[in-house]
């Protein structure tokens, strides 16, 4: 069969949104009346907008008169590493202080080249970590503990 | 004169040291990010929304506007000597730019580009200063009704700013609207799409969402082919462009400032849709047309010109409204509301400082920009050799820190990865993210209008043709939908866009 991949994941995009969207809001919203529209009425009328969207992408994506497939490759290394650096941050952040959690984020990031080298990448850390600190946390004064709790006891 | 009273009041603002020095800072971080590219106005200034708390607001929205508008003076040099758009608005700059810098006139397009930007930020900021008075007045008889109207206007602008399908445009402006619903109803204080999640009550974090999809998206993109070189052409010589060159480029700065002015107070951002769309009136009208394409200067001002014109008249809307025209301008909604101002037609007789401070302040913005762009130019393009290996860690670091700091709460980070994640891949499918912004935005206002004019009319939908404005309001969205999907406009939009990737 000849699909063009690109209009086929959008459209099954919009169609699985609005199955969702649309079922919590059936369930769980009244729609109430168009003189006194309850919380789930403008959500149901755009689901439907949307099934309607998807539905017509996701036929128009069967029928393609020629193959369209997804442009570019895909690679774990870079979205594993910037995934699990900014998670860090945002797990960590006040045990470890801005000072490591910015260190840890930016060499962890740093993995997701191809060209990581381990002398740069904890140079660029290291960097970061004194600028952010010094503009952030002394420099504008933000609420960001410098050294976590896991430190300071 | 009101008008020159008002300036004058703006300008003893704007003057002050503290605020001097802010505008500085937003116009170097604006053209250093216009310059680098795969970072745009929108993920910064999320970014650096922190930076802000502790200033005063008015201070806070001068340095806020002058990245946004710094950043179309940056991203033209980087469209002219690497080829690659440093912002999005400068991607048909691209087309001529490039060229002109392949033969040797490097320097003439990038003073080409600066001296357009800076006749059309001027002229487009007196625009903003004349209309936005009689604009507030206009806009403080409309009703719920012609909000509503007002705001479809918007949404469907936001079509044609997608270089892509229609279709799939207005498939984002639902998914943006229903995601823009997450949070407690206002009317019921029922908790709507939050799956349960307790920090959802208050709405899905909209800076954390930019973040995601414009700052760590973008970054999976660009590291995805592994390629982080870049190649410069040539070196910049002689600047100034020559009597002849100024001669050509009078006539495409005056319509392109013109062009973007106008399309710029359309909600839906025409910073992107002005600059192609002067492109392509210079294309048609010009004796030099068989130069286009080949490194014509007319094709280098007009469209930086009207994109820097736009971002200018951008601010009428979001001023004289609180009706923000671009995701940008809704930060700066975000940015005001922090500093306890709530925007809408209010502000330009309640804080009549601020309104007028910040208008002053672009015009001492643009001036300090051509200054910046042109004798400091060496140090711009210096910047672009810095390898992406370096930059990409900090902007990942920063996108954390700003984020974590104005929710202060863990998942507002994790909700980075997601939007980034869900960014990265819808972008694979040409789903464009533009319009899902704008009606994310517009999502709650205008569910809360339309209620309140269901409300008012007793439930009957005619009310939105009967009443005059709103009635007008509609008749021009269906214009504009119409001219978008006009199979002459609908060529002219691919040839652009196929034109970039060239």
């Amino acid at each position: 069969m000849i699909v063009n991949q690109k209009d086929l994941g959008a459209g099954l995009s919009f169609l699985g949104m609005a199955i969702v969207y649309g079922r919590v809001a059936l369930r769980e919203l009244p729609f109430g009346s168009a003189l006194a529209m309850g919380p789930g009425y403008f959500p149901i009328v755009l689901c439907m907008l949307l099934g309607v969207i998807g539905s017509f992408l996701t036929i128009r994506a069967l029928c393609a008169a020629q193959r369209i497939s997804l442009s570019s490759r895909f690679s774990w290394r870079p979205v594993t590493a910037i995934c699990l650096a900014v998670i860090i941050f945002g797990t960590f952040i006040r045990e470890l202080g801005l000072f490591l959690s910015v260190f840890g984020t930016a060499f962890i990031c740093s993995l997701a080249s191809r060209q990581f080298a381990w002398k740069s990448g904890v140079y660029l850390a290291v960097v970061l970590a004194i600028l952010c600190t010094g503009i952030f946390a002394y420099g504008v004064r933000l609420p960001l503990p410098v050294i976590g709790t896991w430190f300071t006891g | 004169m009101e008008l020159l009273g008002n300036l004058e009041l703006g300008f003893s603002v704007a003057l002050l040291p503290l605020n001097i020095a802010f505008c500085l800072l937003g116009a170097l971080l604006g053209t250093m990010i216009g310059v680098l590219p795969g970072i745009g106005p929108l993920a910064t200034i999320s970014m650096l929304l922190p930076l802000t708390f502790g200033l005063p607001p008015v201070t806070a929205l001068i340095m806020l506007s002058g990245i946004y508008y710094g950043a179309q003076y940056g991203g033209s040099t980087t469209a002219i000597l690497v080829n690659l758009p440093g912002e999005a608005s400068s991607t048909v700059t691209m087309i001529d730019g490039y060229q002109m810098a392949l033969r040797g006139r490097a320097g003439p397009a990038l003073a080409a580009a600066a001296i357009g930007s800076f006749v059309a930020g001027t002229v487009a900021t007196l625009c903003v200063a004349v209309v936005a008075t009689p604009f507030t007045a206009l806009t403080l008889s409309f009703g719920a009704t012609e909000y509503c109207a007002l705001m479809i206007i918007g949404l469907v602008s936001s079509i044609a700013l997608a270089s892509g399908s229609i279709i799939k445009a207005i498939g984002m402006i639902c998914a943006g609207l229903l995601l823009g619903l997450t949070g407690t109803d206002i009317y019921t204080n029922q908790p709507r799409f939050t799956f349960g999640v307790v920090d959802l009550l208050d709405g899905i974090d909209f800076v954390a969402l930019a973040v995601g999809v414009f700052g760590i998206g973008e970054i999976l993109r660009n590291l995805e082919s592994g390629e982080t070189r870049r190649a410069i052409v040539g070196k910049v010589a002689n600047l100034w462009p020559s009597r002849s060159d100024l001669k050509r480029m009078t006539g495409p700065i005056l319509r392109g400032t013109a062009m973007g002015s106008l399309l710029g107070v359309l909600p839906g951002g025409g910073a992107l849709l002005s600059s192609f769309v002067s492109y392509n009136l210079e294309k048609k009208i010009s004796p030099n047309r068989a130069e286009f394409g080949h490194g014509a200067i007319e094709g280098v001002t007009a469209p930086e010109a009207a994109n820097n014109a736009a971002a200018q008249t951008s601010f009428i809307p979001m001023l004289s409204l609180g009706l923000p025209a671009t995701p940008v301008m809704a930060l700066m909604i975000g940015a005001m509301t922090i500093q306890g101002i709530t925007p809408g037609p209010n502000v330009i007789s309640d804080k009549p400082d601020l309104f007028w401070g910040l208008i002053a302040s672009m015009w001492i913005g643009n001036a300090m920009l051509i200054v910046l762009n042109l004798p400091l130019i060496g140090i711009w393009v210096s910047l672009l050799r810095v390898p992406y290996n370096w930059l990409f860690p900090a902007i990942v670091t920063f996108c954390c820190i700003g984020v974590y700091s104005v929710s202060s709460s863990a998942f507002s980070v994790y909700l980075i990865v997601l939007a980034g994640l869900v960014g990265y891949g819808l972008q694979k499918f040409d789903c464009e993210w533009a319009p899902f912004f704008l009606g994310f935005v517009i999502g709650p206002m205008f569910e809360h209008q339309l209620r309140r004019a269901m409300l008012i009319s007793g439930g009957d939908p005619l009310v939105f043709l009967t009443r005059p404005i709103s009635a007008t309001l509609l008749a021009i969205a269906v214009v504009v939908l119409i001219i978008i999907a006009m199979p002459a406009i609908a060529q002219t939009r691919k040839q652009v866009f196929v034109d970039d990737e060239a």
